[in-house]
């Protein structure tokens, strides 16, 4: 039941949230979202009960009635480089603290940093993809601040000419929230780089420094603040992702915070043109928990308006606390920080050619919105869409499925029904399945023209996901062709109802419905290849013969 | 009169690889040039040496086996040893000089290549990272540091050959003009042991002065070569920004600072340079630009033609000879104008109206970058720590004991200038006087092929003079300054002196030159040098040793 | 060879044009240009720096995390009071429609390939960790980021 509707920036929103959190039906959908290992995490961190979540949903209706809602989302993506954003070191997740350093990203004396060339293709790229204006000629600042995860006691960032401004991305919100389209804009995309990590060992006075991290390159993206409920901001960040992935720029994981979201929220009471003082809320792990987070401090607001306290709410840090489902202040903000920004010296400008720039544009991947848009002119429902194009891998999947055989709508069903099941079961993503497109096609070839019948396909379709092989392979294998040829499969009735004299003379008494019980044994006998509609078309014909 | 010429030779340095000796009768031509009238009377009563190459000289001496390395190491050395109590000009002495020596000496009896700077002492500013010698910058923040890497430039000097003799004296992380600024030590001027050698690069000038080592490697943000040079009589090469890879030299201000060449002549501080500039990856400030041989220029004096400078146009800031330049100084200038004339030159004056502007910008800009710049320095990851169970602690006090009062200050006035509200009041307009300076000096050289003024507006003062006054301090760079806000080379040379008591102290003038164009300023600077009749800049305190005609290493041949 | 410092041009004297001119002895000349400029603008009393805050040593000091100690901050305070108003000159200039330039004119675009190149001397950068507990740095415990 999805409602496309196209919705511009600053409007109020549309759809009511009521029927959204009750039905969990969407595990799957976001399941494939997020892949690998988020899903598991995420329904282990759903612990509230259904009844907490409800009235949350009702509490945030209700303000919303009231309350407009201004969200804004600041994202941190970790580029997949093989090296570091200013020196040469090679960075992998996970390996030993401090072991891939050098003087550059240590910050030692005298050493310099150098602009890796790739770190600008990924920008230009996602630039291009968030439909940016792109800046050709864009230069460095330095942010300063003192922080023992900075080596150099500044972050080289950008500040005041970033390299893509003024961009959008669309959305199509997951149905059982209502479904809908959106354009949210971006701000700005900007090149920097990510600092160390500080590890806090509970007890004790020490906190511990691991530079691997320091350098690493980041895309900094701002968003405009036309989010106006959590899940709008949720799916921001996710299609953000999914940019991301179908770009191969990052592997967006929040879990290893290759992707970061830090939200901004301030309501204000509808018809007030003045904004609400914002609230910046982080150490947001998943997209669920942004959403929640969210609404929780959409509530806190209104509810210190409501009691007239809103000048309670100042300009501040806070932290959702998963455990407990809420915000709590990590700091207040005394005036803004500054960080004495200023260009950059070590480093020369970087200048785009127009040569350069299409050059990428015209490399660029199929994004989802594109995938999107492209099935829904074949004529799937936005169900099959969402699932479909939200995991890069499904639509490549489907995308080549497709292209064997036409039949669409087939392969859709095959892969959103028993594939997906058989993946949620075993825990696997669609490239970890040893079934192939070319195979899946095949199947839906072999059942369409008769060659085996549905329910053997299901079967096959098993043991191909399993231990893969070919449809071909299996048929011949296990014998599996369909018998289609009448006289084959009037001999097998014959011998069933020989078979089976007393439950032929209860069916010729009245007990039609026996009618299922000969199939079943005719489909027994047959080791399932009968086809199923002659199976009938001739058992009613003998079964109602006389004698 | 001028007497004829034969077919110049050109010297060829680094294609003598080979222990032919060859038979030179170089003997000294008097080509009569007209003393230049306004010179200072000559400081000693010796006869007036010419400063020759002494890498060229070495170079020859152990090709040709004539000398060891090792006899030329030794003979440094001990002057060094004699000498260092007085002038102070190292932090770190090389344990490995001899054996460094030795190995040379193998090579060539090998018939092995050498480099080009094989057998030459090279001391090094403590601001330049070197892996195997401490790299303290003259700050207590990094006392004992030991960098993991060589800076590019030191890198290639051990490429060419040349022994790294040791770490040379400054004023801490750069910020000085006197060298007083040193957290360890104060070095001495070899002229006048009760003067400044100049700064920031202080150790680094005084130790080729003294003649303790062949050549040195100093830095130049704001004038930190050239103004030591004038101070100490020596010859000071400052290269355009991104000549010299900056990789491995501790940043004071990045869009400043070069690494810049001492030695005793022209053709030294040039073949040095030649040795390690070029592009570095490790830099991406660096020029591409290829660089041209600019040391085949530095033939004798035998083969110059008459008036070898004719066609050169010269321009004389006129805002560098006015108030406030001691007189003495003013009148050798002038010395060395006419001396340029009388080689040929046309020299006429130039306004550069924005010339006084560029002091106040270049310390907005120093001030402003280095305190970013110095950040890094918080006892966590290397130097020292001031331990405290609190970070802000740990920080503050680490700096605070770490950094001298001179450092502390630009750090502050540099945070203030960077601070928001501030910014476009101090940093933004800065960096426009520096587009203006930058635009001036640029028609002006369209206009000339070099510019000239003094490189300080006093020779030496007394140590502990303007320690306690930094505008004043400041104020001396006058000189300098534009020339890093430009970008631009300069070459100072010592052309004249002024009177200190019954003694002398050296004065040095700048030439400047347009981007790249070292070439023409060492060409220049090469001429003039060697047909400046009737001066010696040999500092009285090793003068004694030079005074006999035996010592083979200062006569051409 | 005595100097006298740089005259300090405090808010209050900044009227008077002569002690414009009265650097050093070694005289900066403001250019006639400038001189004309305060003429045309009139006589003010207080030059358009003045109305920046003056520096706060101590708060400076803290965003600059060096823990100065009261006599130097007290010791510090005029020096750099004189040296900021010395910038302030910057100020008496028309620099309208000029670009700042960052650094001098440097060919743009020296970048690195996405290779990776293993420093090859890591341990004597460990080596260099005043507090190193394998396989961490150690820092006194962060609490918040400030």
């Amino acid at each position: 039941m999805a409602l496309t509707l196209f919705r511009g920036i600053h409007t109020r929103p549309l759809l009511p949230y009521s029927s959204a959190f009750s039905a969990r039906k969407h595990v799957i959908f976001c399941s494939m979202q997020s892949t690998q290992t988020e899903t598991s995490m995420k329904t282990k961190q759903q612990a509230p009960s259904n009844f907490t979540e409800t009235a949350r949903a009702k509490a945030v209706e209700k303000v919303l009635k009231d309350y407009e809602a201004i969200i804004g989302i600041e994202t941190h993506v970790q580029l997949s480089t093989t090296t570091k954003a200013f020196c040469g070191c090679a960075y992998t997740y996970g390996s030993q603290p401090n072991s891939c350093v050098c003087p550059v990203c240590m910050g030692l004396p005298g050493a310099l940093p150098v602009l890796n060339s790739k770190v600008i293709k990924c920008a230009v790229m996602l630039g291009l993809a968030l439909n940016c204006k792109l800046s050709l000629s864009s230069k460095f600042d330095r942010k300063q601040y003192f922080y023992p995860d900075l080596p150099k006691g500044y972050q080289i960032s950008q500040f005041d000419i970033p390299i893509a401004t003024n961009g959008f991305i669309d959305v199509d919100l997951p149905l059982e929230f209502g479904g809908g389209h959106r354009r949210f804009g971006i701000t700005r995309v900007h090149m920097e780089e990510d600092a160390g990590k500080l590890l806090h060992t509970g007890s004790g006075p020490y906190s511990q420094v691991d530079l691997n991290r320091a350098g690493v390159p980041l895309l900094e993206i701002v968003s405009e603040p036309d989010m106006r409920t959590g899940i709008e901001a949720a799916e921001y960040a996710a299609e953000l992702q999914r940019v991301v992935r179908y770009l191969g720029v990052g592997n967006g994981n929040m879990q290893e915070g290759s992707l970061r979201c830090d939200v901004n929220v301030s309501i204000r009471p509808i018809g007030q043109l003045e904004f609400g003082t914002k609230v910046e809320i982080k150490n947001l792990n998943s997209f669920s928990a942004m959403s929640r987070a969210i609404d929780f401090e959409i509530a806190r607001q209104a509810e210190l308006y409501n009691q007239g306290q809103a000048d309670e709410i100042v300009q501040e840090t806070r932290l959702w606390e998963e455990g407990s489902q809420k915000t709590f202040t990590m700091r207040k903000k005394e005036g803004l920080a500054d960080y004495r920004y200023f260009p950059e010296p070590d480093l020369p400008e970087v200048v785009l050619t127009e040569e350069y720039v299409n050059g990428i544009r015209e490399s660029l991947p199929e994004l989802p919105e594109m995938k999107r848009r492209r099935y829904e002119e074949m004529g799937l429902t936005m169900q099959d869409i969402l699932f479909l194009a939200n995991d890069v891998n499904v639509a490549e999947f489907f995308d080549a499925t497709i292209a064997k055989v036409p039949d669409i709508k087939l392969a859709a069903n095959w892969i959103m029904g028993d594939i997906a099941a058989y993946m949620k079961n075993e825990k696997l993503s669609i490239n970890e399945i040893k079934l192939s497109p070319q195979e899946l096609s095949e199947l839906i070839t072999s059942i369409k023209s008769g060659t085996i019948s549905g329910k053997i396909g299901k079967e096959i379709l098993i043991e191909l996901m399993k231990k893969g092989g070919t449809v071909k392979g299996l048929i011949e294998e296990k014998d599996l062709v369909q018998i289609v040829d009448p006289v084959e499969i009037e001999k097998i009735i014959d011998k069933v109802i020989a078979n089976n004299p007393k439950q032929l003379e209860q069916y010729r008494g009245g007990k039609t419905k026996l009618q299922g019980f000969f199939a079943g044994q005719v489909m027994k006998e047959s080791k399932g290849k009968a086809n199923p509609g002659l199976v009938n078309k001739i058992l009613i014909e003998k079964l109602n013969a006389k004698s | 009169m001028l007497s004829s010429v034969q077919n110049p030779r050109i010297l060829l340095l680094h294609h003598c690889r080979r222990s032919k000796p060859l038979h030179h009768h170089h003997r000294l031509r008097r080509h009569h040039y007209p003393k230049s009238i306004h010179a200072s009377p000559l400081p000693h009563p010796i006869s007036a040496s010419l400063p020759t190459s002494q890498i060229q000289t070495i170079q020859k001496s152990i090709l040709s086996r004539e000398k060891t390395t090792r006899q030329f190491a030794e003979e440094f050395l001990t002057r060094l040893r004699t000498t260092e109590p007085h002038v102070k000009s190292f932090l770190h002495v090389s344990e490995t000089v001899l054996n460094e020596a030795d190995e040379i000496d193998r090579k060539i009896d090998r018939n092995e290549d050498v480099g080009p700077l094989a057998g030459v002492l090279v001391a090094v500013k403590d601001n330049i990272c070197t892996a195997d010698m401490p790299s303290t910058a003259g700050s207590k923040i990094l006392e004992n540091y030991r960098p993991p890497f060589d800076a590019t430039a030191v890198r290639k000097l051990k490429e060419s050959g040349a022994i790294i003799v040791g770490k040379t004296n400054l004023d801490e992380f750069g910020m000085g003009s006197t060298t007083e600024g040193s957290a360890y030590q104060v070095t001495s001027n070899p002229w006048n042991l009760e003067c400044v050698p100049g700064g920031s690069s202080g150790g680094s000038a005084a130790a080729v002065s003294a003649r303790q080592c062949v050549v040195s490697l100093g830095s130049d943000t704001g004038g930190s070569v050239r103004q030591p040079a004038s101070f100490c009589g020596v010859v000071g090469l400052k290269p355009t920004y991104g000549r010299v890879s900056r990789y491995g030299l501790v940043a004071y201000a990045s869009s400043l600072d070069v690494i810049g060449c001492f030695g005793s002549s022209v053709a030294d501080a040039g073949i040095l340079l030649q040795s390690i500039c070029g592009h570095d990856k490790l830099d991406a400030t660096s020029s591409k630009r290829e660089v041209n041989d600019f040391t085949s220029q530095f033939i004798s004096k035998d083969y110059f033609e008459s008036q070898p400078l004719k066609g050169l146009r010269v321009g004389v800031i006129s805002e560098t000879l006015g108030d406030g330049v001691n007189q003495e100084v003013v009148s050798s200038i002038r010395g060395a104008i006419s001396h340029l004339e009388e080689l040929g030159c046309t020299v006429t004056e130039v306004s550069l109206p924005s010339f006084s502007l560029g002091l106040p910008a270049y310390y907005v800009l120093a001030s402003s970058e280095s305190s970013s710049n110095l950040s890094r320095y918080d006892g966590v990851r290397y130097g020292n720590q001031t331990v405290s169970d609190e970070l802000s602690s740990l920080y503050g006090g680490s700096r605070a004991n770490g950094f001298g009062p001179e450092v502390k200050r630009r750090i502050l006035m540099g945070t203030y200038a960077l601070s928001a509200g501030y910014y476009d009041a101090y940093y933004k307009r800065a960096q426009q006087v520096r587009t203006v300076v930058q635009k001036s000096f640029k028609a002006a050289l369209d206009l000339h092929d070099i510019l000239i003024s003094p490189a300080a507006p006093s020779a030496a003062y007394k140590i502990g003079e303007k320690k306690n006054d930094p505008l004043a301090m400041y104020a001396g760079d006058i000189m300098t300054v534009n020339v890093n806000l430009a970008g631009l080379p300069a070459l100072v040379l010592p052309c004249g002196f002024v009177k200190d008591g019954s003694a002398s102290l050296p004065v040095g003038f700048q030439m400047i030159g347009a981007a790249f164009d070292e070439e023409k300023l060492l060409r220049v600077g090469h001429i003039f040098e060697q047909t400046l009749q009737g001066y010696s800049f040999i500092p009285p305190l090793i003068a004694d040793e030079f005074k006999s005609s035996s010592v083979k290493i200062y006569q051409l041949g | 060879m005595g100097t006298r410092a740089l005259l300090l041009l405090t808010p209050a004297f900044k009227s008077d044009c002569n002690l414009l001119n009265h650097f050093t002895k070694y005289g900066f000349h403001q250019t006639v240009r400038q001189q004309e400029k305060l003429f045309r603008v009139g006589v003010r009393k207080f030059s358009v720096h003045s109305s920046l805050e003056r520096p706060n040593v101590a708060r400076l000091a803290e965003t600059a995390r060096i823990s100065l100690t009261p006599q130097e901050a007290e010791e510090f305070a005029p020096k750099i009071q004189q040296v900021v108003d010395w910038f302030g000159q910057l100020q008496d200039v028309d620099l309208q429609s000029i670009e700042p330039a960052i650094r001098p004119d440097t060919e743009a675009g020296s970048f690195r390939e996405d290779n990776p190149e293993a420093f090859d001397n890591r341990e004597a950068i460990i080596a260099a960790i005043p507090n190193y507990e394998e396989p961490y740095i150690k820092v006194p415990k962060v609490l918040n980021k400030d």
